[in-house]
C-alpha cells in the first residue's frame, strides 16, 4: 500500500472537480482544504466521485445527532420524564456526557398515556435509546425508546444482583426471584452471548 | 532606557538577535492525558502551556448556547511566578481578561465552529515564565492543542510580535524590548490565506512606517508557522509509528 | 466489550483485577508510578521544581519577598503554600475562587511545613524585628490523576532545595535592606518530608498511590508523611472505612521505603543540575 500522505490544517488538497468533500476538510473558493491533521484517506463509491477525509489516530469527537442509537444510564426520575446521562453514541465511548430527557410519551409506541415512569426505568438502568430533537436553550437532548428493540437492556434488582428479562415489560432478580417492571429493549439474537 | 542600547550599531539586539530574527521556539504536543489536547510552547524564555477541552456539553448557565454554532471560552492565566515581582492575581485582572477576549475572538475565526451546534470548546492557557510577547506565545500554543486535540480548523494561527527602533522594525520582542516603551505591534495570522485574525498596536507610530512593521511582523509569523508545521508533522510520524500501521482505512 | 462493562460497572471491574492482586494500569497494590522530576526550569521564580508522578503534574514555584514580622515573633520568617486547582488541570473543577480540595490540599502543605520542621522560620530572619523573608510556594496543578499531595509534598522539597536567596545586609545609616544579588546562598532545609497516599477498596484492599479513578471509587483514603530519620511527621485519615492498627503499620512501612527512593531520586537530579553548571 503506498504510504498515505500526512497533512495539517490550512492545506489545500485537490479541486472540488475531482473528489467530493468527507470527514475533516472544508471548501473553499472551489477547492478541498484540510482542516485536521492527520492522514488523507480517498474512498472510492462505485460509479459517484470519490470522496477525500482525513484520519486521525484518535477517534474524532462525536455529538449525539437527529437518529443515532445512544446508550444511557438512568440518572433520575420522576412522573414525567426521566433525565439521563449520554455514554455511548452508537459503539463509541464518549470522553465527557452529555445529559438527556426521555419524557413519559416517549417511552412506549402503544398506549402512551397509560405509562408510568417509575415502571418503565430505574435510576441506574442503561438504556439503548435514539435521540428525536436536539432540544433548545432550556432542554436537553431529547430521546425515545418507543420502539421494540430500545428500552432497558442492564438492571439491578433492589436486593443488588442483575436482573434477567422475562417480556417486554419485567425482568427478575436471580436471587430472589421477585420480578420488576421495566420497559426492556428485545436485544436482536446476534448480540447476545449465550 | 539610559544606559541600554536596544540596537547596536552594528544591527545587534541586546540578547545578539538581528533585527528580524526570532527567538528560539521549542515546541511539544500531546503533553497532558486528562485533557483532550495540549501543547507546550517555548519562544526563548517565555513558556506557554495550552489545554483543550470539548467539544463538550455546555455547563453552568445554558443561556449562552448557541444553535448553531459551537462557544469557545478561553481563559489565559500567568503563574504567580512567572514576572520578576509576584504577581498578586493570576487571573480576574483587567490585562488577563483582555488577553482572554482577544485569545476568543482570535479562535472563534479559525475554529469550524458551525460543526459543533450546542456544544462548548474550552481553552486553558498558562504562562510559566514571562519574557515578553506573552499574547503570541498564548496564541501559537494554543494552535497547537487545538490541532492535537483534533479540532477541525481553517488553517493555522500564528502570531508574533514586532517594533520600531531607531527606524529598524524588530520581530519577537522580548521583556525588555517590550519595556522600553516605543511602538509595539502584536499580530496573529492565518499564514496560508494571508489574513489577520488579530492586531493590536499600542503608542505611537507614524502611518508610513506601518507597512514596514507590518511586512515585519507578518514575515515573522510565517516563520513561527514553519516552526510549527515541522512540530505537528513530526508529532503525527511519532504517533502513527507508535500505532503502528492500524488506522490505514 | 471490556470498555463497556468499565463503563457500566467500575466496581465490578475493579474487583476482578484486584482478586489478581494487580491493577487495571498493570501496577501490583503496592506499586507506584513512575515518578519523575525536574528542578529549575522556571528561571523568573527563586526556585522551581516540576513532579510528576504517572500522569499527575504539579509545578511548584517559590518567590522570596520582604515583609515585616509579626510584633509578637520578630524573629520569624513566613512560609505561604499555596496550591491552584484550576479547569486546565481536569474538568471536575470549575473557574472561580479556589474550592475545597485547594484549599484544603493548601493547609496540608502548610502544615506539612510545620510539624515536619524542614525550615526554622528564624533561618528566614534577615533583621530582627524589621525585615523577614517570606517564600510564597505556588503549586499549579497541570494534569489531574489523583494522588495530588503527594506529588504536591515532593514537587516543594524539590524546588525548595534548588532556592536560592541573595544576602541582604540593612545599611546602618538608611535602615533601608540592600540586596546583593551577586551572592546567593541555598536555604537550610533540615528535614525533607515525603507523603505517601493509600486508598482503601470495599473496606479491605489498600492500593497505593491511587489514580484519579481509584480515587473516586475508594472508600476511603489515608496519607502518611514521614521524614528521614523513620519519623512520623503527619497521618491523615479524612474519615472513611475503618482501618486496623496492623494494616496502618503496614502502610507506614512502605510510606519508609518510598521516602527512601523519593530522596535518593532528588538527590540524583540535583546531582546532575549542578553538573550540568
Amino acid at each position: 500500500m503506498a504510504p498515505a500522505k500526512c497533512c495539517v490544517p490550512g492545506e489545500r488538497l485537490c479541486s472540488l472537480e475531482d473528489c467530493a468533500p468527507g470527514h475533516g476538510t472544508y471548501c473553499k473558493h472551489g477547492y478541498i482544504f484540510a482542516s485536521l491533521s492527520g492522514y488523507v484517506v480517498k474512498k472510492n463509491d462505485n460509479g459517484m466521485m470519490p470522496v477525500l477525509s482525513i484520519v486521525r489516530d484518535t477517534d474524532s469527537h462525536l455529538l449525539p445527532v437527529i437518529g443515532v442509537t445512544v446508550t444511557c444510564k438512568v440518572m433520575s426520575i420522576n412522573a414525567r420524564f426521566a433525565k439521563v446521562q449520554i455514554m455511548y453514541i452508537g459503539s463509541t465511548a464518549l470522553k465527557t456526557t452529555f445529559r438527556g430527557t426521555i419524557r413519559k410519551e416517549d417511552i412506549r409506541a402503544t398506549e402512551k398515556d397509560k405509562v408510568e415512569v417509575y415502571k418503565s426505568f430505574r435510576p441506574g438502568d442503561i438504556v439503548v435509546a435514539k435521540v428525536i430533537s436536539l432540544g433548545d436553550a432550556q432542554s436537553n437532548y431529547l430521546l425515545t425508546t418507543a420502539e421494540n428493540e430500545l428500552g432497558v437492556v442492564v438492571a439491578h434488582s433492589e436486593a443488588g444482583a442483575s436482573m434477567v428479562p422475562i417480556s417486554w415489560c419485567e425482568m427478575q432478580c436471580p436471587k430472589t426471584h421477585i420480578k420488576e417492571q421495566r420497559k426492556v429493549a428485545r436485544v436482536r439474537a446476534e448480540y447476545l452471548q449465550t | 532606557m539610559a544606559g541600554l542600547e536596544l540596537l547596536s550599531d552594528q544591527g545587534y539586539r541586546v540578547d545578539g538577535r538581528k533585527a528580524g530574527e526570532l527567538r528560539k521556539i521549542q515546541a511539544r504536543m500531546g503533553v497532558f492525558a486528562q485533557a483532550d489536547g495540549s501543547a507546550y510552547i517555548e519562544q526563548g524564555n517565555t513558556k506557554a502551556l495550552a489545554v483543550v477541552y470539548g467539544p463538550h456539553e455546555i455547563r453552568g448557565s445554558r443561556s449562552k448556547t448557541l444553535h448553531d454554532r459551537a462557544v469557545v471560552n478561553c481563559q489565559y492565566s500567568m503563574a504567580t511566578f512567572s514576572t520578576g515581582e509576584r504577581k498578586r492575581r493570576p487571573h480576574g485582572d483587567r490585562k488577563s481578561t483582555e488577553m482572554t477576549l482577544h485569545l476568543k475572538q482570535t479562535f472563534e475565526a479559525a475554529i469550524l465552529t458551525q460543526l459543533y451546534p450546542r456544544s462548548q470548546i474550552d481553552i486553558y492557557v498558562q504562562i510559566l515564565q514571562a519574557d515578553g510577547g506573552n499574547y503570541c506565545t498564548c496564541v501559537n500554543a494554543a494552535t497547537l492543542a487545538i490541532i492535537d486535540a483534533g479540532i477541525p480548523m481553517r488553517d493555522y494561527v500564528c502570531a508574533c510580535s514586532a517594533g520600531f527602533i531607531e527606524d529598524t522594525p524588530l520581530a519577537d520582542l522580548s521583556y525588555v524590548e517590550e519595556a522600553a516603551g516605543g511602538p509595539q505591534l502584536a499580530l496573529a495570522l492565518l499564514p496560508k490565506s494571508d489574513q489577520i485574525a488579530l492586531l493590536e498596536m499600542n503608542s505611537r507610530l507614524h502611518e508610513d512606517h506601518l507597512e514596514r512593521v507590518m511586512d515585519a511582523a507578518t514575515k515573522a509569523c510565517k516563520d513561527v508557522y514553519a516552526v510549527l508545521d515541522q512540530a505537528v508533522k513530526e508529532h503525527l510520524q511519532e504517533v502513527s509509528a507508535m500505532l503502528g500501521d492500524r488506522g490505514m482505512a | 466489550m471490556a470498555a463497556g462493562f468499565k463503563t457500566v460497572e467500575p466496581l465490578e471491574y475493579y474487583r476482578k483485577f484486584l482478586k489478581e492482586s494487580c491493577r487495571p494500569d498493570g501496577r501490583e497494590l503496592t506499586q507506584f508510578r513512575t515518578t519523575t522530576i525536574n528542578i529549575g526550569s522556571i528561571t523568573t521564580a527563586d526556585g522551581s521544581a516540576l513532579a510528576k508522578l504517572g500522569n499527575c503534574t504539579v509545578i511548584c514555584g517559590i518567590k522570596a519577598e520582604f515583609a515585616a514580622p509579626l510584633a509578637d515573633t520578630p524573629s520569624k520568617g513566613y512560609i505561604v503554600p499555596n496550591v491552584e486547582l484550576t479547569p486546565l488541570c481536569s474538568s471536575r473543577f470549575r473557574p472561580g475562587p479556589p474550592g475545597e480540595e485547594a484549599q484544603m490540599a493548601s493547609q496540608f502543605i502548610a502544615d506539612v511545613i510545620d510539624n515536619s520542621q524542614m525550615i526554622l522560620k528564624e533561618d528566614l530572619c534577615i533583621s530582627s524585628g524589621k525585615l523577614v523573608w517570606v517564600l510564597y510556594c505556588d503549586f499549579i496543578c497541570l494534569d489531574y490523576d489523583g494522588n495530588l499531595l503527594d506529588t504536591c509534598v515532593c514537587a516543594l522539597v524539590a524546588a525548595l532545595r534548588n532556592v536560592r536567596l541573595p544576602a541582604v545586609k540593612i545599611n546602618e545609616d538608611t535602615g533601608l535592606a540592600e540586596v546583593n544579588l551577586k551572592t546567593t546562598s541555598p536555604l537550610k532545609i533540615l528535614k525533607h518530608p515525603i507523603a505517601t497516599s493509600f486508598a482503601v477498596f470495599d473496606d479491605t484492599f489498600l492500593l497505593v498511590d491511587p489514580t484519579g479513578e481509584e480515587e473516586s471509587l475508594a472508600t476511603g483514603l489515608l496519607t502518611i508523611v514521614m521524614d528521614e530519620d523513620e519519623r512520623l511527621c503527619s497521618i491523615r485519615k479524612p474519615g472513611g472505612s475503618a482501618l486496623s492498627p496492623e494494616k496502618l503499620q503496614e502502610c507506614i512501612s512502605r510510606a519508609i521505603t518510598r521516602h527512601k527512593e523519593v530522596q535518593s531520586l532528588v538527590n540524583e537530579v540535583l546531582e546532575s543540575v549542578k553538573s550540568e553548571k
